[in-house]
């Protein structure tokens, strides 16, 4: 009995590992070689054409002693910061609104869902138009007596525009937080109520530490998004209009939107500087590291998981 | 129970399939050979595909050639390159022409595909050329010139030769070629009651009627004059000025008092006349606008542009005409065009060199002209009938301007570093165009960068 229950054990040892492995394989191939081989070429002065050379931790030195790349870790920081705050904030605000049963409600959940589905490439292009000097935003500006920016053209308001242009697709983050608040129990509410709580209490103590674990989920994959912003920056900041766009330097006015990713797509895809490349890429990993930590380290405080309740 | 095990043996033996074939194309650098091979094997599979149900012709396939070529550009190019292919095709039995056309970020793709070594065999390059002639990635042609009794200036003239040589050594034949003029809006001229520029006009004739032709507000705005950073857009004045950007010995001499003056001509049209869009301006009509569109919307006077320019007039509701590009203390202005060059992996050279050959001749470049596709680089073709009553527009133009203006060209600075070049450019000039950069300044940063490499 024993001997043959180990059997089937064996047996079914083999066919986990035969279903897992196009997984294993594929994940062996296609990320776990490649990060290798960035972090090998990240000691080397590889230029794609010829086999370079070793070159140890100098392209380390070089980026951290290089303006372009403190400019550019700046941008994506002030991104990153404000963009997950304020996505945080309003998906919440926007869930919490959508959930009370007002008439069509179902349509305007549709609405804050729908520009999620929009390529971001589209989205950029569309909004390079929204934000021109005298496009929608400044002549509805306008219309209240104030003479708008000109966004993407300054350096002053590009950020401000590629974040506003970003809480546009916060339909992911709503719809998770949506689902989240159908899931507190009704229970709980009327408990509180008959305890003579009001909205805002109700919303204090029962809403948010209930919502909390989809709030961490948000604010986690929105650091690890955000820090990696490019697209966006990409197709705006490689416009032909743009100074520099034409060449693909693609920063933005006095590189302002210069991003992380962006700095390492520049230098690797069009100076071919491959090794620098990967370093940067080695170094904006460590740093996406660093913050996750931070987050997961401080989860405890501020995440409440029901299971958990002694 | 066993059948169980075959099919498990079945899907190992198809995930071992899957890593082989992943590990080959892992190691890129030494299959540089093997790469190019894979791509003329499959190549010729989907030829024989093509071949399948005739018995006899399953068998020739074995001696059928398969010659790679890739090109950029639009649909019309797209079309034009394979008609030409074809004809080609239809007089030399057993060579087939495979078409990589790359709509987009095509530098790009090249440099991966040569990295990998899957170059095509034939690549159309323009002012990227010598970026890979330099590495060595190109075949030297001079040998198959001479073998084949060609007389290349004498088809493309000598500035086609020069820009696409290096170290002496001929890379490309022109394909396409022409050059830069003026279009402009004669109702602008008309109602401003202006006479229409001529052949003869400088820098002060353009600013003076520049001026005129600027004004208005909100959607009646109008613009005397339209650029953008495209080095056609601030080379020419450099030019023009007498300056160069290399020397002979492909030294970087811009930083010039010529350059000042050309490129503060350039910054004066925006901070002293006010006569060019600003790209804020610019913006305003959308994420695509350029002086061409904008032109084409009737809101500028003129814009210095291409033949391909036609294609955007086509339903244009103001008349216009074309003239030789304005001097400067010299009368010159910028080249456009490509040339057809064999990369170095190419397996069948002779073969190669016979179809570039065949497409930069008359009735292969004649079908550039029959698709208003471009101006030819052949120079019987672009003096040809046949060219001036191509239909390029249906505006009653002066269509010989282009003929007269391809003896006008410089020879554009296109050396090995172009391409980083071009980018160092753009980015320091874009301060000369929008007025917060002097001219000194950029050409001193410009230096700068390019001499710390």
């Amino acid at each position: 009995m024993k001997k043959k229950r180990k059997k089937k054990l064996g047996r079914e040892t083999a066919w986990f590992w035969f279903f897992i492995s196009p997984w294993i394989i594929g994940f062996c191939i296609f990320t776990a070689f490649p990060m290798l081989a960035s972090f090998y070429y990240s000691f080397t002065n590889w230029d794609m054409f010829q086999a370079g050379s070793f070159v140890g931790l100098d392209n380390y030195k070089k980026l951290l002693g290089e303006e372009m790349f403190f400019k550019a870790v700046y941008n994506t920081f002030f991104y990153a910061f404000f963009y997950v705050v304020l996505s945080t904030l309003l998906s919440l605000f926007v869930a919490v609104l959508l959930n009370y049963p007002l008439k069509g409600r179902r349509i305007f959940r549709t609405i804050f869902y729908i520009p999620t589905l929009v390529p971001v490439v589209v989205s950029a292009l569309l909004f390079f138009r929204v934000f021109a000097p005298q496009g929608p935003v400044n002549a509805a500006l306008g219309f209240f007596g104030i003479e708008g920016p000109t966004w993407f053209f300054s350096e002053t308001w590009s950020k401000p525009a590629l974040i506003i242009m970003s809480l546009w697709g916060l339909g992911t983050a709503f719809i998770l937080l949506l689902s989240g608040l159908q899931g507190i129990p009704g229970e709980l509410y009327e408990a509180a109520r008959i305890d003579g709580s009001g909205a805002w209490a109700e919303f204090r103590y029962i809403t948010v530490p209930m919502l909390s674990p989809v709030i961490f989920y948000n604010v986690v994959m929105g650091i690890i998004n955000s820090l990696q912003v490019f697209t966006q920056v990409y197709v705006i900041g490689t416009n032909p209009l743009m100074p520099g766009g034409s060449t693909g330097s693609g920063g933005g006015p006095g590189n302002s939107l210069l991003s992380i990713v962006q700095l390492l797509y520049i230098k690797g895809f069009r100076d071919y500087k491959m090794g620098y490349a990967s370093a940067i890429a080695w170094v904006l990993l460590i740093i996406i590291l660093i913050f996750t930590m931070l987050i997961f380290k401080s989860s405890a405080l501020w995440t409440y998981y029901e299971e958990e309740r002694k | 129970m066993r059948k169980r095990f075959a099919a498990m043996g079945l899907a190992g033996c198809l995930l071992l399939g899957l890593i082989a074939g992943c590990s080959g194309s892992g190691q890129q650098e030494t299959a540089t050979t093997a790469g190019s091979e894979a791509v003329e094997t499959q190549a010729s599979e989907e030829g024989s595909k093509a071949a399948e149900g005739d018995a006899t012709a399953a068998e020739s396939t074995g001696e059928e050639v398969v010659i790679t070529m890739s090109h950029w550009g639009s649909e019309t190019d797209e079309k034009t390159y394979r008609e030409r292919a074809d004809l080609y095709e239809s007089t030399h039995p057993g060579v087939k022409i495979e078409m990589n056309y790359m709509p987009s970020d095509h530098i790009q793709k090249l440099n991966t595909m040569f990295a990998g070594g899957t170059a095509p065999d034939i690549v159309v390059l323009a002012e990227d050329i010598h970026s890979f002639s330099s590495k060595g990635l190109l075949l030297p042609l001079d040998d198959y010139v001479a073998e084949a009794g060609i007389d290349v200036a004498a088809r493309v003239g000598q500035t086609a030769v020069d820009t696409y040589s290096y170290d002496g050594k001929l890379y490309g034949i022109a394909d396409r070629g022409g050059s830069m003029v003026l279009f402009y809006n004669k109702d602008m001229f008309d109602a401003a009651g202006l006479d229409y520029p001529t052949a003869d006009w400088k820098w002060e004739d353009m600013l003076e009627a520049a001026q005129v032709l600027t004004g208005g507000t909100g959607d009646e705005e109008t613009w005397g004059f339209g650029l953008e950073t495209w080095w056609p857009y601030w080379m020419t004045w450099i030019y023009q000025s007498g300056g160069r950007v290399i020397d002979e010995e492909g030294n970087l001499v811009i930083n010039s008092p010529e350059s000042v003056k050309g490129l503060t001509f350039v910054q004066e049209l925006t901070t002293v006349y006010d006569v060019v869009p600003t790209r804020e301006e610019y913006a305003n009509f959308g994420s695509g606008a350029n002086s061409g569109t904008v032109f084409a919307q009737g809101r500028i006077g003129m814009v210095p542009n291409g033949l391909w320019f036609f294609s955007n007039l086509s339903d244009v509701d103001f008349n216009y005409d074309v003239v030789e590009l304005f001097g400067g203390d010299q009368q010159v202005t910028a080249p456009f065009g490509s040339a057809m060059t064999i990369s170095q992996t190419c397996k069948h050279p002779d073969i190669a060199f016979d179809i570039i050959n065949f497409m930069t001749d008359v009735e292969a470049q004649q079908i550039i002209v029959k698709n208003l596709e471009d101006a030819p680089a052949n120079l019987e073709v672009l003096a040809s009938d046949e060219f001036k009553n191509a239909g390029w527009t249906n505006a009653d133009v002066d269509i010989d301007v282009f003929s007269r203006s391809s003896e006008m060209v410089y020879t554009p600075p296109v050396g090995a570093n172009w391409s980083s070049w071009d980018t160092i450019f753009s980015d320091e000039l874009a301060g000369v165009f929008d007025g917060t950069v002097d001219p000194q300044t950029a050409l001193d940063n410009i230096e700068k960068r390019i001499n710390e490499g």
